[in-house]
Protein backbone atom coordinates (compact mmCIF):
# COMPACT_ATOMS: atom_id res chain seq x y z
CA UNK A 1 0.00 0.00 0.00
CA UNK A 2 1.16 3.54 -0.72
CA UNK A 3 1.24 6.11 2.08
CA UNK A 4 -1.93 7.69 0.68
CA UNK A 5 -3.69 4.32 0.63
CA UNK A 6 -2.75 3.67 4.26
CA UNK A 7 -4.14 7.07 5.30
CA UNK A 8 -7.31 6.39 3.29
CA UNK A 9 -7.73 2.99 4.96
CA UNK A 10 -7.18 4.53 8.40
CA UNK A 11 -9.69 7.34 7.82
CA UNK A 12 -12.22 4.75 6.61
CA UNK A 13 -11.72 2.70 9.80
CA UNK A 14 -12.21 5.75 12.03
CA UNK A 15 -15.42 6.64 10.17
CA UNK A 16 -16.60 3.06 10.62
CA UNK A 17 -15.92 3.39 14.35
CA UNK A 18 -17.98 6.60 14.48
CA UNK A 19 -20.81 4.88 12.59
CA UNK A 20 -20.74 2.14 15.23
CA UNK A 21 -21.18 4.76 17.95
CA UNK A 22 -24.17 6.23 16.13
CA UNK A 23 -25.62 2.71 15.78
CA UNK A 24 -24.90 2.17 19.51
CA UNK A 25 -23.27 -1.13 18.57
CA UNK A 26 -20.43 -2.02 20.96
CA UNK A 27 -19.45 -5.14 18.99
CA UNK A 28 -18.82 -3.27 15.75
CA UNK A 29 -17.08 -0.47 17.65
CA UNK A 30 -14.80 -2.86 19.52
CA UNK A 31 -13.96 -4.74 16.30
CA UNK A 32 -12.33 -1.51 15.06
CA UNK A 33 -9.95 -1.50 18.04
CA UNK A 34 -6.79 -3.54 18.58
CA UNK A 35 -6.32 -5.94 21.50
CA UNK A 36 -3.91 -3.49 23.16
CA UNK A 37 -6.05 -0.39 22.56
CA UNK A 38 -5.18 2.62 24.77
CA UNK A 39 -8.18 4.93 25.28
CA UNK A 40 -7.61 8.24 27.03
CA UNK A 41 -10.16 10.90 27.87
CA UNK A 42 -7.66 13.65 28.63
CA UNK A 43 -6.68 14.30 31.37
CA UNK A 44 -8.15 11.15 32.92
CA UNK A 45 -6.19 7.93 33.35
CA UNK A 46 -5.76 5.68 30.28
CA UNK A 47 -8.07 2.69 29.86
CA UNK A 48 -6.09 -0.15 28.31
CA UNK A 49 -7.09 -3.33 26.47
CA UNK A 50 -10.25 -4.68 24.83
CA UNK A 51 -11.93 -5.85 28.03
CA UNK A 52 -11.65 -2.59 29.98
CA UNK A 53 -12.35 -0.33 27.00
CA UNK A 54 -15.42 -2.41 26.15
CA UNK A 55 -16.70 -1.88 29.66
CA UNK A 56 -16.48 1.91 29.24
CA UNK A 57 -17.77 1.99 25.65
CA UNK A 58 -20.67 -0.43 26.26
CA UNK A 59 -21.42 1.38 29.53
CA UNK A 60 -21.79 4.74 27.79
CA UNK A 61 -23.83 3.24 24.95
CA UNK A 62 -26.18 1.52 27.39
CA UNK A 63 -27.06 4.86 28.98
CA UNK A 64 -27.53 6.57 25.62
CA UNK A 65 -30.86 6.87 23.84
CA UNK A 66 -29.39 8.38 20.69
CA UNK A 67 -26.05 9.83 19.61
CA UNK A 68 -24.75 11.66 16.57
CA UNK A 69 -21.12 12.65 16.06
CA UNK A 70 -21.07 15.56 13.61
CA UNK A 71 -17.70 15.59 11.89
CA UNK A 72 -16.24 19.02 11.39
CA UNK A 73 -12.82 17.74 10.28
CA UNK A 74 -11.46 14.29 9.56
CA UNK A 75 -8.04 13.71 8.02
CA UNK A 76 -4.92 11.68 8.52
CA UNK A 77 -1.17 11.61 8.18
CA UNK A 78 1.11 8.64 8.70
CA UNK A 79 -0.64 6.35 11.17
CA UNK A 80 -2.71 9.11 12.83
CA UNK A 81 -6.22 10.36 12.08
CA UNK A 82 -7.79 13.43 13.65
CA UNK A 83 -11.51 13.95 14.11
CA UNK A 84 -12.88 17.33 15.11
CA UNK A 85 -16.44 16.74 16.21
CA UNK A 86 -19.60 18.01 17.79
CA UNK A 87 -20.86 14.98 19.72
CA UNK A 88 -24.63 15.27 20.16
CA UNK A 89 -26.02 13.10 22.96
CA UNK A 90 -29.59 12.26 23.87
CA UNK A 91 -29.46 10.36 27.18
CA UNK A 92 -33.15 10.38 28.02
CA UNK A 93 -35.12 10.50 24.77
CA UNK A 94 -35.85 14.19 25.20
CA UNK A 95 -33.51 15.53 22.53
CA UNK A 96 -29.86 16.60 22.41
CA UNK A 97 -29.13 17.36 26.03
CA UNK A 98 -25.43 17.65 25.32
CA UNK A 99 -23.59 19.00 22.30
CA UNK A 100 -19.95 18.44 23.16
CA UNK A 101 -17.16 20.04 21.11
CA UNK A 102 -14.42 17.46 20.95
CA UNK A 103 -11.26 16.40 19.16
CA UNK A 104 -10.36 12.74 18.94
CA UNK A 105 -6.88 11.72 17.84
CA UNK A 106 -6.55 8.12 16.65
CA UNK A 107 -3.44 6.01 16.06
CA UNK A 108 -3.75 2.93 13.87
CA UNK A 109 -1.53 -0.12 13.76
CA UNK A 110 -0.12 -1.88 10.71
CA UNK A 111 -3.19 -4.07 10.43
CA UNK A 112 -5.40 -0.99 10.25
CA UNK A 113 -6.89 -1.33 13.74
CA UNK A 114 -7.22 1.60 16.10
CA UNK A 115 -4.61 1.14 18.84
CA UNK A 116 -4.66 4.66 20.34
CA UNK A 117 -7.67 6.89 20.94
CA UNK A 118 -7.26 10.20 22.74
CA UNK A 119 -10.30 12.43 23.17
CA UNK A 120 -9.94 16.08 24.16
CA UNK A 121 -12.95 17.97 25.55
CA UNK A 122 -14.21 19.84 28.57
CA UNK A 123 -14.89 17.14 31.17
CA UNK A 124 -17.14 19.37 33.27
CA UNK A 125 -19.40 19.89 30.27
CA UNK A 126 -19.66 16.12 29.79
CA UNK A 127 -20.45 15.31 33.42
CA UNK A 128 -22.78 18.28 33.99
CA UNK A 129 -24.95 17.32 31.03
CA UNK A 130 -25.57 13.69 31.83
CA UNK A 131 -22.36 12.03 30.68
CA UNK A 132 -21.58 8.81 32.51
CA UNK A 133 -18.33 7.65 34.09
CA UNK A 134 -15.23 7.58 31.92
CA UNK A 135 -13.05 5.51 34.17
CA UNK A 136 -13.22 2.08 35.74
CA UNK A 137 -14.28 2.24 39.36
CA UNK B 1 5.22 19.04 -5.00
CA UNK B 2 1.74 20.20 -5.98
CA UNK B 3 0.46 23.65 -5.11
CA UNK B 4 -1.80 22.16 -2.43
CA UNK B 5 1.04 20.15 -0.87
CA UNK B 6 3.17 23.28 -0.84
CA UNK B 7 0.39 25.22 0.91
CA UNK B 8 -0.12 22.51 3.52
CA UNK B 9 3.63 22.45 4.30
CA UNK B 10 3.67 26.25 4.50
CA UNK B 11 0.61 26.24 6.78
CA UNK B 12 2.30 23.73 9.10
CA UNK B 13 5.35 26.04 9.23
CA UNK B 14 3.14 29.03 10.09
CA UNK B 15 1.45 27.12 12.91
CA UNK B 16 4.82 25.91 14.27
CA UNK B 17 6.04 29.52 14.22
CA UNK B 18 2.88 30.66 16.02
CA UNK B 19 3.42 28.06 18.76
CA UNK B 20 7.11 29.04 18.96
CA UNK B 21 5.80 32.54 19.71
CA UNK B 22 4.12 31.05 22.79
CA UNK B 23 7.37 29.42 23.94
CA UNK B 24 8.99 32.85 23.67
CA UNK B 25 5.95 34.65 25.11
CA UNK B 26 6.15 37.07 22.18
CA UNK B 27 2.63 38.38 21.53
CA UNK B 28 3.62 40.40 18.47
CA UNK B 29 5.34 37.42 16.83
CA UNK B 30 2.11 35.45 17.29
CA UNK B 31 -0.20 38.20 16.11
CA UNK B 32 1.86 38.83 12.96
CA UNK B 33 0.76 35.36 11.78
CA UNK B 34 -2.97 36.04 12.24
CA UNK B 35 -5.63 37.87 10.21
CA UNK B 36 -7.30 41.03 11.51
CA UNK B 37 -10.59 39.15 11.92
CA UNK B 38 -9.00 36.15 13.61
CA UNK B 39 -11.17 34.04 15.94
CA UNK B 40 -9.74 32.29 19.02
CA UNK B 41 -12.00 29.70 20.57
CA UNK B 42 -11.24 27.85 23.79
CA UNK B 43 -13.98 25.21 23.66
CA UNK B 44 -16.59 25.49 25.13
CA UNK B 45 -15.96 29.10 26.21
CA UNK B 46 -17.11 32.11 24.20
CA UNK B 47 -15.20 32.93 21.02
CA UNK B 48 -12.77 35.86 21.08
CA UNK B 49 -12.94 37.75 17.80
CA UNK B 50 -10.65 40.29 16.19
CA UNK B 51 -6.92 40.86 16.47
CA UNK B 52 -7.14 43.49 19.23
CA UNK B 53 -9.11 41.25 21.60
CA UNK B 54 -7.08 38.14 20.80
CA UNK B 55 -3.86 40.10 21.44
CA UNK B 56 -5.27 41.26 24.79
CA UNK B 57 -6.20 37.70 25.77
CA UNK B 58 -2.87 36.17 24.77
CA UNK B 59 -0.96 38.94 26.55
CA UNK B 60 -3.00 38.34 29.70
CA UNK B 61 -2.12 34.63 29.58
CA UNK B 62 1.58 35.38 29.08
CA UNK B 63 1.66 37.97 31.90
CA UNK B 64 1.80 35.57 34.88
CA UNK B 65 3.95 32.94 33.08
CA UNK B 66 7.63 32.58 33.92
CA UNK B 67 8.39 29.88 31.36
CA UNK B 68 6.40 28.06 28.66
CA UNK B 69 7.22 25.10 26.47
CA UNK B 70 4.73 23.51 24.09
CA UNK B 71 5.64 19.88 23.40
CA UNK B 72 4.32 18.87 19.97
CA UNK B 73 2.91 15.35 19.85
CA UNK B 74 1.40 15.66 16.36
CA UNK B 75 1.33 18.44 13.76
CA UNK B 76 -0.19 17.83 10.33
CA UNK B 77 -2.34 19.63 7.84
CA UNK B 78 -5.00 18.94 5.24
CA UNK B 79 -6.54 21.52 2.94
CA UNK B 80 -6.47 24.82 4.83
CA UNK B 81 -6.42 23.15 8.27
CA UNK B 82 -3.59 22.15 10.59
CA UNK B 83 -4.11 19.99 13.68
CA UNK B 84 -1.74 20.22 16.62
CA UNK B 85 -1.77 17.68 19.46
CA UNK B 86 0.32 19.06 22.30
CA UNK B 87 1.39 19.02 25.91
CA UNK B 88 1.55 22.69 26.96
CA UNK B 89 3.98 23.05 29.88
CA UNK B 90 3.73 26.11 32.10
CA UNK B 91 5.85 27.40 34.93
CA UNK B 92 3.82 30.09 36.71
CA UNK B 93 5.94 30.58 39.83
CA UNK B 94 9.47 30.59 38.46
CA UNK B 95 10.48 27.47 40.39
CA UNK B 96 11.89 25.88 37.23
CA UNK B 97 9.36 23.05 37.33
CA UNK B 98 6.20 22.68 35.25
CA UNK B 99 3.16 23.24 37.45
CA UNK B 100 0.96 22.50 34.47
CA UNK B 101 1.28 19.99 31.64
CA UNK B 102 -1.92 20.58 29.70
CA UNK B 103 -2.91 17.94 27.16
CA UNK B 104 -4.59 19.80 24.36
CA UNK B 105 -5.54 19.70 20.69
CA UNK B 106 -5.62 22.89 18.66
CA UNK B 107 -7.21 23.08 15.20
CA UNK B 108 -6.01 25.96 13.03
CA UNK B 109 -7.54 27.29 9.83
CA UNK B 110 -5.47 29.45 7.49
CA UNK B 111 -6.24 31.74 4.60
CA UNK B 112 -4.85 31.20 1.10
CA UNK B 113 -2.15 33.70 2.00
CA UNK B 114 -1.09 31.58 4.99
CA UNK B 115 -2.50 33.64 7.87
CA UNK B 116 -4.30 32.04 10.80
CA UNK B 117 -7.96 33.12 10.87
CA UNK B 118 -9.39 30.57 13.28
CA UNK B 119 -7.93 28.67 16.21
CA UNK B 120 -10.05 26.19 18.15
CA UNK B 121 -8.59 24.66 21.31
CA UNK B 122 -9.93 21.50 22.98
CA UNK B 123 -8.85 20.57 26.52
CA UNK B 124 -10.17 20.21 30.02
CA UNK B 125 -10.91 23.67 31.44
CA UNK B 126 -10.98 22.48 35.02
CA UNK B 127 -7.43 21.16 34.65
CA UNK B 128 -6.38 24.57 33.29
CA UNK B 129 -8.04 26.44 36.18
CA UNK B 130 -6.74 24.19 38.93
CA UNK B 131 -3.14 24.20 37.69
CA UNK B 132 -2.53 27.93 37.74
CA UNK B 133 -4.10 28.97 34.43
CA UNK B 134 -5.44 32.56 34.33
CA UNK B 135 -8.95 33.48 33.16
CA UNK B 136 -9.66 32.79 29.49
CA UNK B 137 -12.73 35.01 29.35
CA UNK B 138 -12.76 38.66 28.29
Amino acid sequence: MTRDQIVERNVFKVRLFIDAWEALDPDVAMACLSEDIVYINQPLAPVVGQRDVRQIVAGIMKLTHKVRWELRSCFGRGNSVVTERLDCWDFDGKGWGLKLPCIGMFDLDEAGKICGWRDYFDNRMWFDHGGSTLHLD
Amino acid sequence: MSDLQWKIARNEDVVRAFLKGWDERDVEACMALCTDDMCYLNQPLAAIRGKAKVRQMIASIFAPAKKVEFKLVNVFGSGNKVITERVDQWDWNGSGTWQMALKVCGMFELTDAGKIYEWREYYDNEYWRTHGGPSLEM
